[in-house]
Parts: C-alpha cells; structure tokens; sequence
C-alpha cells in the first residue's frame, strides 16, 4: 500500500514537470495556428509621452490586419530597456522586434553585432520607399561595417528653451549671446531664481549637455569628439579655457536637489512653477512642460563664443530611437514577413506623421508639423531642429564604462566639487590614451 | 512521546528542497565564482584574466569608500535596530495597557516593501513639500532643513534610515520571543533586591538573551552588507557615488559597464566579507560560552539563595 502510494505521488510530480514544460512559451507559432511576435520597447510607458498612443495604434492596426498574429509586448520604462536589451543578447533570447538606441558602442550595440543575434536588415533598408523616407545621414548613423542594422524611428535633439516670463520677472534680457548667457546665470540666482533645470540623478544621465555645448562652440564638435575618444588633451589651455567658460555658468546653477530628481521631475518641479529659467536636454522630456509654461518658453539657439571654433550656431542632435529584429525571428520562415512587415509600418511615413503631431521629432525628412496638433513648443523645437547643422552627442565617444564613472564626476562638478583644473584632470586620467 | 526515528527513504522527500537550493544557489555561486576569474561583457566567450578582477578590487576607490560605507551602516544597525528591538521587545514583554497596538505599530513597516518605503521616504525628504523639513521647521529647528538625498554629506546616512527603521520591528519580535523564555521569577527576585528597570535590563534581560542577540546582530550585519534596493531606489548611489555600496557598484559594473567578471568578483568580495562577519559574531559566542540557565551571577541575598534552592527545570 506504502509503496503504491509513494509511486502515485512520482507520477503525479512528473505530470506536473512535463505540463509546465509542455506550456512553456515559444516565438513563432504556438501550435494552434496563431503567431507571437515579441516586442521589447519602451515607447509604451506610463509617463507623459508621445510614442505611447502612436505605437498602440500601430500594434492595434497591426493586429487587425494580420488576424492570428499577437504582438507580445515587453515593456521597459526608458533607459531600463538597455539591461532588459542586455539580458536577452546574453541569454540569447532576444526579442523578435524591439526599438533602441543607435548602433554605437555607447550602447553595447558593437557586442550585439558581433554577437550575430541582431538581423541584418540592409536589403529592408533597400526598398525604395522605405529607404527615401530618411535622409542618407540617418542611414549613415544606423550603417555599421557597410550593413543596416535598423530602421530609422525618430530623432533627437537638445534645444536651449528659455521661460522668457522668469526673464522678464527678473528684469533681464534672453541669453540671446554668450556675454548675455554669462551675465544672466548669477544674476537669476541673485534674485531667487534657478537658472538651469538640470537632473544630475546617475540613473538620468542628462547632465553633460551644457559642457557638450560649450566644448563644441569652443573647440568644435570634431575636437570635442577626440577629446572624449583619448585623442585631445582636456588640460590644453584651449580646453581649460572652455573649461572655465563652462564653469562660470554651470556649478551651483542647478536645483540645490538636482541630485534626487530626473529631467521629467525637474521640469516639473521647477520649470514648471516658474522658479527656473532654462532648460537645456533631450526632447523627449519636454512633453513633460505644462502648457502654461509651453506659452511663455521660447526655444533660442545656444549663443556661440567669440572666438570659438563654431561660428555659427550649431544643434546636438541625431537619430536616438531605431526599430531591430533578431537574426532568428528573420530567418524563421514564419515569423520573418511578419517582422519585416511590422517594422515597414513602424518606420512608415504615417507613423512618422503621427509621431509628430505628438510631440515626437520623427526621423523621415518629409513630415510636417502641424502647429495645432502639436503645440507652439513642439514647433519652436521641431523648426530649430531642422533649421540648425548638427553637432554630434560627446558620448557617441565613451564606452559603457567610461559614461558609468563619467556622470558621477559631471554630477559632482554641478554641485561645486571641482575646481577648472581639478576637472580638467579628472577628464584626462578617465580618457586620455 | 517517542521521537521519530530516522530512515534513509525520508531523505527522498528532502530532494525537491535540495534541488532547488542546488539549482538557485549552489550552481549560481559556482558559476559566480568561475567567471569572477575572466574578463566578460556578457555577450562574448568570457576571457580567462586569472586574479585580476580581484587586483582590481583593491584599486577601486569607490568599491573601498562603499565598504567603509557598509561597515558604518552595519555598526549603525546593530546599536539602532537590535538595540531599539530589545529595549521595546523589554518594554513591551510586561505586556503594559496597549502593547498589542504598539506591538502592531512597531511592526507595521516590516510588511511594507522596500520599494513602497523608499518612495515614501523619497517624498518625505524632498526639499520643499517633505515632511522632515517641515517637521523640523515646525520645532524650530528650520536651520537643519535640507535637500537630504541631494547633499554628498546627508545622502547615506538619509538613505540607510530607511531600512534601519523598518527593520525595528522584525528584530522586536524575535526579542519578544526570545525574552518569553525568561521565567519571571528572576524579574521579581530582582525588583526585590531593589534593582531598578535600566539594571534589570542590563544585568538580566541582556545576558538571558544573548543567543538572540547573537543571531540578530548577524542579521543585521550580513543585510547591512548586501542590501541593494533602498540604495537603488532612493539615491541610485549618488550624488556622485556619494552612497555607493558593493552591491549597488557591483549591478553597476555588471549590467552597466557590462564588465561581468568584475561585477561577479565584487559579489564573491561581499560573500567573503558577510561570511567574515557572521563567522566573528558566532566564534564570539563560543567563546562566550552559554549562559547559565540560572541566570547572571547576582549578589547572595536571601533571595539569590532562594534561587540556588530551587532546582534546575523545576520552573518550565
């Protein structure tokens, strides 16, 4: 009886292992005819963005013609995409589709090359209507090694927007020049006011933009590039001298809890309530302006520096946002027109335009913006954007190790910590070669 | 009642427990430990570098600034949360007017996550709308008032209250436990040779439970040692690497600079240091040896020699 009982009980355990292992999920076909596409994304989130109801749009679309396909959405909430990212190259389970950064080595995305888990979509880029959409620099920046590894989704760009109301409070003019910029900082902090809304929280990591911009009006965007690669020296008395310019409108300019907040939360909490006057960051986190702030901001350029390489003003900006799919879900026979299908109408110029009139700097050359739809600010950025040459992000340069000790030593310099020169020596022990 | 006795077949009921202590730990730290000996970005075939990452480790500054952090923090926990847990675990054992509320309260955090808590103390120490600037400007003290995760100075120490004062509440408990055992005939021989409640609680609730004390001032040290998420949640490490610990560099390191080997060393590195400590804290109590059940050496007044009469597990 004892011995029937204990041979039940093994049986039992082992129905239960082979119906978890039955019901384990698969990419592809699950057996009833039916076909999961995975989807790793973080332009589905919570906060205030504009991807969001553009990209349930086109998963809902999607869906509805193409009956018997799910798109399973795994979703991430923005820079935490890139461990999930991370996680599925390692394990080599990487998503079918999923959007990320630009293929640099910023990004990790050399490893994920090399790795040959990342599709190769160089002949999707090829069809006509999909490669005339974007500019040929957008299918420079998303080239590695002579192949496409993504489709262009949306781009990004750092404008200098100013509350001209805190100016006006104030009684003192737009830092429409450098000598205005320099003037005006410490005179907004004289009178109660915080000049930058700036987050230096680690996990942001949104706090060298000034120092991008005053490296490349001081020594050029190319210079400022070699600097970052090891190629410059950070203590040449041309740096030191961009250094101190930089300094003298940086440190101890910020929120005194910048240190605690991200962008959204600084904007929010200061920009927002009238007690800062610029903000100087990625886009994206302007949808986080209210729209009585929005009314009386205005995006300027950021003044050159007489004497400075850049004579005329130049804009960080480029391609941020790509649409990937992996080697596998490519190649399977299924999945593979699917994908491609997915990823044409994610980068399609009606997805493009939607994204616009979201508030969403779309990558694809010819969309327009439509002031109603998108807000007066939005067209401001959307113009100057456009209007602007562009100067590419420094941290194109870093590796992922370099920007994890970079932005604690940029976090430091705003809370006053370093001297010009103690900065500057800083800089060149972490990437001189 | 006759105690079962041992047969070789009950150990086939421990096997599901075994594999999956082998396959969620075992296998882990072995596999942790084989790659904190290569150079590995995750993706790549790992590189074999020999003791490098461990070489590395001694020039870190962060990861050395983090462990002095953690042993500060691991002091702290033991005065504040074993020391706060027994003196209310004393108080409360006397089962005074209220005890099951305050018990209750005393223990109401513990069941709150540790995201939910740091969120809350997140918004409690905001510079303008927190209520610890508010409370301190309330009192007088509106001069303290700061940005409290935002300044090098306050971060850790701000951050570490968290944890230190949830966890009040669970070593409360284990003491309450613990001092049950204590008969109440050695409390009232005591109150009876005119010792007051602070030598009462020194000379007698102390040593009757330094077993748990033993054990909790392990928990606090090895949890000291490890945690990960207040630091995470509330300042990330910064401002700066202001608040930078071992564990919080070493997710850093791994999923961010995406130096696996490196990362995995700084794991072993907290292995070794929280085996250390729990080690030290446990050899102190052999050395110590066990307290007698008759309880300290009390002075031989009448009634210590009442005590003496009474023989050894005539009290249950």
């Amino acid at each position: 009886m004892r011995k029937r009982r204990m041979a039940m009980a093994a049986a039992a355990a082992l129905a239960v292992i082979a119906t978890a292992a039955a019901c384990g999920a698969s990419n592809g076909s699950n057996g009833s005819g039916s076909v999961t596409l995975t989807f790793a994304t973080n332009q589905i989130t919570s906060e205030n963005n504009g991807t969001t109801p553009v990209f349930k749009q086109l998963i809902s679309e999607f869906e509805k013609q193409n009956p018997g396909v799910h798109i399973q959405l795994e979703e991430a909430q923005s820079t935490a995409l890139q461990p999930l990212i991370q996680l599925a190259f390692a394990s080599r389970n990487v998503p079918d589709i999923f959007n990320f950064w630009r293929p640099q080595p910023a990004f990790n995305m050399n490893n994920y090359i090399a790795s040959g888990e990342l599709g190769d979509l160089t002949s999707l880029a090829q069809t006509p209507s999909v490669k005339n959409e974007f500019a040929s620099s957008s299918w420079a920046t998303a080239t590695v090694n002579g192949k496409v590894w993504g489709l262009p989704l949306t781009n990004y760009s750092v404008p200098l927007v100013v509350n001209k109301a805190v100016f006006t409070e104030a009684g003192l003019p737009l830092p429409t020049t450098w000598q205005l910029l320099v003037s005006d900082v410490p005179k907004l902090k004289a009178k109660g006011f915080i000049p930058w809304t700036v987050s230096t929280e680690s996990t942001d990591q949104s706090d060298d933009r000034l120092l991008d911009y005053v490296l490349d009006r001081e020594i050029g965007n190319q210079a400022a590039l070699n600097l970052f690669e090891g190629k410059g020296s950070f203590t040449s008395p041309q740096v030191e001298k961009a250094l101190s310019g930089y300094f003298s409108i940086s440190a101890g300019y910020g929120p005194p809890d910048a240190a605690a907040l991200d962008d959204n939360a600084a904007i929010a909490k200061y920009y927002n309530t009238g007690k800062s006057a610029m903000i100087l960051t990625n886009n994206v986190y302007l949808t986080t302006v209210s729209a009585s702030a929005a009314k009386t901001s205005e995006v300027i350029p950021f003044p050159v520096i007489p004497g400075g390489a850049e004579t005329t003003p130049a804009m960080e900006k480029d391609l941020t946002t790509l649409m990937y799919a992996s080697t596998a879900a490519l190649a399977n026979p299924t999945t593979g027109p699917l994908v491609k299908k997915f990823l044409t109408m994610a980068t399609s110029m009606q997805t493009e335009q939607s994204l616009a009139d979201n508030d969403v700097l779309a990558a694809a050359t010819n969309v327009k913006t439509d002031p109603a739809k998108a807000g007066q600010l939005f067209t401001q950025i959307q113009s100057t954007t456009s209007a602007e040459p562009e100067d590419k992000w420094l941290g194109n340069a870093r590796t992922p190790s370099q920007q994890q000790s970079f932005y604690p030593i940029m976090a430091e310099q705003w809370s006053g910590s370093f001297s010009v020169s103690s900065f500057a020596n800083q800089l060149e022990s972490m990437f001189k070669q | 009642m006759r105690a079962m006795k041992f047969k070789p077949r009950y150990l086939l009921f421990m096997l599901p427990a075994l594999g999956l202590y082998v396959l969620f730990f075992i296998y882990p730290f072995i596999q942790t430990a084989i790659s904190s000996f290569t150079r590995w970005n995750g993706i790549t075939a790992p590189v074999f570098i020999g003791v490098a990452n461990y070489t590395q480790l001694f020039h870190d500054s962060v990861l050395m600034s983090g462990i002095v952090r953690i042993l500060i923090w691991a002091a702290l926990a033991v005065v504040i949360k074993v020391g706060l847990g027994l003196v209310f675990a004393a108080i409360l054992r006397n089962r005074p007017w209220g005890y099951k509320f305050f018990t209750s309260v005393f223990f109401f955090p513990v069941v709150v996550s540790s995201s939910a808590m740091s969120l809350v103390f997140t918004l409690a120490y905001d510079n303008n709308i927190g209520i610890v600037n508010h409370f301190l400007k309330a009192v007088g003290l509106g001069f303290l008032q700061h940005a409290w995760l935002a300044d090098p100075t306050t971060a850790f120490y701000a951050a570490i209250a968290v944890p230190i004062y949830q966890d009040i509440g669970f070593f409360m408990v284990i003491f309450l436990a613990a001092l049950q055992d204590i008969p109440d005939e050695y409390y009232e021989a005591a109150r009876l040779d005119g010792a007051n409640p602070v030598q009462i609680f020194f000379r007698l609730t102390v040593p009757l439970s330094l077993g748990s004390i033993r054990v909790c001032v392990v928990l606090a040290v090895t949890t000291a040692f490890k945690t990960f998420d207040y630091i995470f949640l509330l300042t990330a490490g910064g401002p700066g690497n202001a608040t930078q610990v071992p564990a919080t560099w070493m997710y850093l390191e791994t999923f961010q600079s995406f130096n696996y080997g490196y990362g995995d060393a700084i794991a072993m590195l907290i292995f070794v240091l929280s085996s250390l400590a729990s080690g030290l804290v446990l050899a102190w109590g052999a050395l110590g040896g066990r307290p007698s059940r008759r309880g300290p050496e009390l002075p031989r007044t009448a009634t210590r020699r009442v005590a003496e009469a009474i023989p050894e597990g005539a009290i249950a």
